[in-house]
């Protein structure tokens, strides 16, 4: 396993509170597939910039509140 | 849990045939074509890109059968990463095995054993590419 990016994220836990939305919904939402945001919650992918403004905005909040630094 | 994607499915099962087939054309093409004077299997060869097209358009339609949306749908961003890397990858093998190949043809002057080198690179850099992909998929990058 390569190590993990040190970006932390929170989009399962903002799924889960925002009434269990589906990855599927989420990813065609933001424009990628339902594979992409397990490997964005896995930790195995860092999404584009584009991709987290737009995850950020789906949620209505802002791009901190999802990605956090842990370099 | 990660399920396996259309593309990354596509890449393992494209690579499998790549190198199966790969190792069908060079099992039977055996010791003798690679001597010096050795005649091309021509008709092996035309088998050969056969089996392969019509492989590849059945391992495609088969996973396209099985999940439609994601088949239909242009590569995201992670997808197109993984598939840029992997095809730089294969571009650096090809490379290697162009050069190899030259240098070999060079010294030994075997044009026959440049043709087979060259086609045995070019499958490589190919199962590469798919194999690639599918594993940065699984992995992470």
């Amino acid at each position: 396993m390569p190590p993990p990016p040190p970006i932390g994220n929170r989009v399962r836990d903002l799924r889960e509170a925002r009434g269990n939305i589906s990855q599927a919904q989420l990813g065609d939402a933001i424009g990628v597939t339902r594979h992409t945001i397990i490997a964005i919650e896995q930790g195995k992918y860092s999404p584009s910039l584009e991709s987290a403004f737009r995850i950020a905005r789906f949620f209505g909040v802002g791009v901190e509140d999802v990605f956090s630094w842990h370099g | 849990m990660m399920t396996m994607s259309f593309r990354e499915s596509s890449g393992w099962a494209m690579g499998g045939l790549m190198l199966a087939m790969a190792a069908w054309y060079f099992g039977r093409l055996g010791l003798a074509a690679w001597q010096p004077g050795g005649s091309l299997p021509v008709g092996m060869l035309i088998a050969y890109l056969f089996l392969t097209i019509a492989g590849s358009i059945i391992v495609q339609l088969l996973l396209a059968i099985i999940n439609r949306r994601e088949a239909a749908s242009p590569a995201d961003e992670r997808e197109a990463a993984a598939t840029a890397r992997a095809v730089s990858w294969a571009g650096h093998l090809l490379t290697t095995c162009v050069v190899t190949a030259l240098l070999w043809f060079i010294g030994h002057g075997d044009g026959m054993m440049l043709f087979h080198s060259l086609f045995a690179g070019l499958l490589a850099s190919q199962a590469l590419l798919h194999l690639g992909t599918a594993w940065l998929l699984r992995r992470g990058f």
